[in-house]
């Protein structure tokens, strides 16, 4: 019996500007592979099914668990973490492709910066650290504390924008990942004090309002985050700021 | 992605941002979706119900919306308008769409929003030309009569029933994501309630809107 | 709880303690960031020092990861927080960046490289193609049972083998245990290199509230529920307690560069407690922004330019070198052979005879490394040809890891040595300082200071005498 293997079909694209094509590679089964590990393999025979010597398909690959975010990439049409990708869990034919809601860099690799850039321009942090003591934090209720963990694991990964039928190239549409960070920083009795700005910049264009209730963030979210009520309670803050603006201003 | 300048200009002279002026407008769209947009929906739905009881209690109990004083204005401020805004700001942000095929019963809605969106002003469009307008070009109300010789025409029928399905689903959706918008329905099992909720009134005004275009194929 | 700790000394986020922490610097930074103070160079890597006639460290040499373009950054003086050497290992519970690769070549530019050979393994992780995931210990806290079969019947070796502790032995005993267990009974999970970890017998709602994020992990990546059947584990390299040598204000023996976090050696000595890496980040970083800050201010002139201009026309012409190569062997293959041979020799169990072996295999793959044959010609994102540098790194630095082991013929912490079980400190309460030369690292050893606080005997079976404790504290 023939040994059994796993075809790749891999989406490649030498920098930002070429055009894609398609290549497929075959390496033997093994249970205890992911997608990641694939790839790897391919980095020590980086020869096609058709025999053609390539470049290894280039990657971007962290941590392998979950927390940097970074090989997030379309398997089989669905976005998720190349890490977590048993090889268990795929047909003998698997499709590999970047993420098409941001610049490819190189093949798999590409550029989440505008997801970072998001989070700067919703002031996305809860200003603690500083040159002096600032003397302990402010006391937390468990029941928050347990909400705010929820969002506290975002990775950044990027699936929420991939999925999102809002984000893309003709739309400002910062994604949900950016929303559940405000709401995040809203949990912070010390986070709250710049909760304004933070809805400021969530009521811009860009923002909250881009929004179109597609809810598939909430279903592609590799934590389990629960973007969709940090949409609506941030839907609400903005309704509650504006109304009090326009009454108390 | 352009502002519809003409709006934007008197609120931006009101001392806003832009960061204000965008929200103020996503929700304006939102809120004219419901008021007064949804709810002459719902009023039109039920003045039409009369029809079951005969064209005749029908045009009885229709009457007074044709004696309403300064109707051309109230028309205007109360339908033209809000729908026109409505309509014309929901094509910019459709346009902002990209769908895709994720298989969630969510992602689905999102995209029928959109489509009965489109079918929806297109319809409604043609809907109103037919009607009101064709009255204030012609004098001519579109009573009984004219409804029935639209109704018996399969053409005719079948665009008032995707119409009116759309507008139904349009607005009884659209009534789902303004709970999420506003953030009344907040967390999962709220806008799970709230969207159960919604198809239901959506098979019941469904179900009302056929009911009531059939009725009109009832000889007078 | 952690091993080895008896009393609560570290505050817990959920599962996701070093997360939370990451992630809240990254916020942090940020913050920074917008205000200003602060600009990352975001992929980019750090490829050598720039030293002036004097050696003190000017600044650095990098390179965009995906443009590929050098430039040389000069600075007042240089921190290097690169983490720990894993891929060293091959597949250890570190990240793919963790290459050990700027720590490397400090060394190869003249900062001492301390205590190489002191390496924790940690003994529960889910061995991977790519990498081996972390079991956290809580599950043997939570009552995770540890064993193999034997004559066709579970046999609960940690609870034979100490009855006291159980399976709540420190890392390295129970590494040490599971080790024997498969390599010198051979009594691995179906011949392979695995025993099991299990939790199917406990409660599954007490195991959800209290360890779910751990077995998530499992379920996640192994793609079975620990709940039902046991985990399949093996101990795995995890933390360095070596690195680049500093002083108590975290400067190398390179006049103006810096070192903190697992890069540097300072705090560890021979075994790292649970958490005690983020005390060393904490206090290092502490303790080294103001070291920085006054040094800048002491120094008197600015660099020449040329030196700038040299280093990174010694970075291009490196590069040019490895563009050029055009032999058999696969870097990412060679690579997996270090890592297998460094797991192998250098990690649990040490005998001088496997590490006499491994240093002349590291020196044969140096010298296979230049008949390295580069696939990927492509001069943007190109990212064989950054790992070829890095493999070289990591040749470099498994040196001072196998001949600090070898030197040292006794047993302290994570340094096991069978032939020699003792800890001698009369011989070897030293720190290893390895110098770079041309030839291979040069030893010297530097006498650990114990003049406050005397070294006792390690002992998990009996309390530390009262007395005995409070001296310490």
């Amino acid at each position: 019996m023939a040994e059994r293997t796993q075809i790749l079909r891999i989406k490649r694209q030498q920098n930002p500007n070429s055009e894609p094509h398609w290549e497929e590679f075959e390496i033997p089964y093994l249970p205890h592979h992911n997608v990641i590990s694939m790839l790897m393999e391919i980095r020590r025979k980086p020869v096609t099914r058709q025999g053609k010597r390539v470049a290894p398909v280039v990657f971007d690959a962290n941590c392998l668990e979950e927390v940097c975010g970074s090989c997030t990439m379309v398997i089989d049409g669905r976005v998720r973490q190349g890490c977590s990708q048993l090889a268990d869990h795929l047909d003998p034919t698997v499709t590999i492709e970047p993420m098409s809601k941001f610049p490819v860099i190189r093949d798999l690799w590409v550029d989440r910066s505008k997801m970072f850039e998001a989070l700067k321009k919703a002031h996305a942090w809860i200003p603690i650290d500083g040159t002096y003591d600032l003397g302990p934090g402010p006391r937390i209720a468990p029941d928050v504390q347990q909400l705010a963990y929820l969002f506290s694991r975002c990775m950044t990964c990027g699936c929420c924008l991939e999925a999102c039928p809002q984000v893309n190239s003709h739309s400002k549409f910062m994604g949900a990942a950016v929303i559940g960070q405000v709401y995040l920083m809203s949990q912070h009795p010390t986070g709250k004090m710049n909760h304004d700005e933070r809805l400021q910049a969530m009521m811009a264009e860009g923002g909250i309002e881009d929004c179109g209730n597609a809810q598939n963030c909430v279903e592609v979210c590799p934590k389990g985050i629960p973007l969709t009520t940090a949409i609506g309670a941030v839907g609400r803050q903005t309704s509650i700021k504006w109304l009090r603006d326009l009454f108390m201003k | 992605m352009a502002e519809p300048g003409a709006i934007a200009a008197p609120i931006a002279a009101a001392g806003m941002t832009a960061d204000e002026r965008h929200w103020l407008l996503r929700r304006l769209h939102s809120l004219s979706g419901i008021i007064p947009i949804g709810g002459f929906l719902f009023f039109h739905i039920f003045e039409n119900a009369f029809v079951l009881r005969g064209g005749t209690v029908w045009w009885k109990e229709t009457e007074f919306t044709r004696t309403i004083p300064f109707q051309i204005a109230v028309e205007a401020a109360v339908l033209w308008i809000p729908i026109l805004y409505h309509a014309i700001y929901g094509l910019i942000i459709t346009a902002t769409a990209q769908p895709n095929n994720y298989p969630y019963a969510r992602n689905f809605q999102y995209t029928m929003q959109r489509i009965t969106g489109v079918i929806a002003f297109l319809f409604i469009g043609f809907h109103v030309l037919s009607t009101r307008a064709f009255f204030y070009a012609t004098g001519t109300e579109t009573n009984y009569l004219r409804m029935h010789s639209f109704m018996i025409d399969p053409v005719y029928l079948t665009i008032y029933l995707i119409g009116t399905l759309a507008c139904v689903y349009h607005l009884t959706n659209g009534i789902f994501t303004f709970s999420i918008t506003w953030g009344i329905a907040v967390g999962p099992n709220a806008q799970r309630l709230v969207n159960r909720a919604c198809t239901a009134l959506f098979l019941i005004l469904a179900i009302a809107s056929v009911a009531i275009l059939v009725a009109f194929r009832a000889p007078a | 709880m952690r091993s080895g700790a008896r009393n609560h000394r570290t505050a817990f986020a959920g599962a996701t303690t070093g997360q939370q922490l990451l992630y809240a610097l990254d916020e942090q930074v940020r913050r920074y960031e917008v205000g200003g103070q602060v600009r990352k160079f975001e992929g980019w890597e750090m490829l050598s020092l720039v030293q002036d006639e004097s050696g003190e460290c000017r600044g650095i040499v990098a390179i965009d990861t995906r443009s590929l373009e050098m430039r040389a950054f000069p600075a007042d003086t240089v921190m290097i927080a690169t983490g720990g050497p894993g891929l060293v290992f091959g597949r250890s519970t570190q990240s793919l960046v963790n290459t050990g690769s700027a720590a490397s070549a400090a060394y190869q530019q003249g900062a001492t490289y301390a205590n190489g050979e002191f390496i924790q393994v940690h003994p529960t992780a889910v061995p991977g193609e790519d990498k081996n995931r972390l079991i956290s210990e809580s599950i043997r806290g939570e009552g995770g049972r540890v064993w193999t079969y034997r004559d066709g019947k579970p046999w609960y070796f940690l609870e034979e083998m100490y009855p006291a502790y159980g399976n709540l032995v420190p890392r390295d005993i129970a590494t040490r245990a599971i080790h024997k267990v498969v390599f010198e009974d051979k009594l691995g999970v179906d011949g392979n290199p695995l025993v099991y970890l299990d939790v199917s017998h406990l409660d599954p709602e007490e195991l959800n509230r209290k360890v779910a994020g751990v077995l998530e992990i499992y379920e996640k990546f192994a793609g079975q529920d620990p709940r039902k059947v046991p985990m399949k584990i093996f101990p795995a390299m995890h933390y360095s307690m070596g690195g680049l040598w500093v002083d108590y204000h975290q400067q190398t023996n390179v006049p103006g560069l810096f070192a903190a976090g697992e890069c540097e050696f300072q705090y560890h000595g021979a075994n790292r407690l649970g958490a005690n890496s983020l005390l060393s980040c904490m206090y290092g970083g502490d303790v080294a922004s103001p070291a920085m800050i006054n040094y800048s201010k002491s120094r008197k002139s600015a660099a020449s330019s040329r030196i700038y201009d040299s280093e990174l026309t010694r970075q291009r012409e490196s590069f040019d070198k490895i563009f050029k190569m055009d032999g058999s062997e696969n870097a990412f293959a060679l690579w997996r052979e270090l890592g297998e041979v460094m797991t192998e020799n250098v990690t649990v169990v040490r005998h001088n005879d496997k590490l006499k072996i491994t240093d002349d295999r590291i020196l044969e793959y140096k010298d296979r490394w230049g008949r390295i044959g580069l696939n990927d010609k492509g001069k943007w994102a190109n990212q064989e040809v950054l790992f070829v540098r890095q493999l070289w790194n990591m040749f470099e630095l498994a040196r001072p890891m196998t001949l600090g082991a070898l030197n040292r013929n006794e047993s302290r912490g994570a340094h096991y040595k069978p032939e020699y079980p003792e800890r001698d400190d009369a011989n070897f309460m030293k720190t290893t300082m390895a110098a770079w030369s041309s030839d291979g690292p040069r030893f010297s050893w530097d006498p650990v200071d114990a003049s406050l606080i005397k070294p006792r005997p390690r002992r998990y079976d009996v309390d530390k005498p009262a007395t005995e404790a409070r001296t310490a504290a």
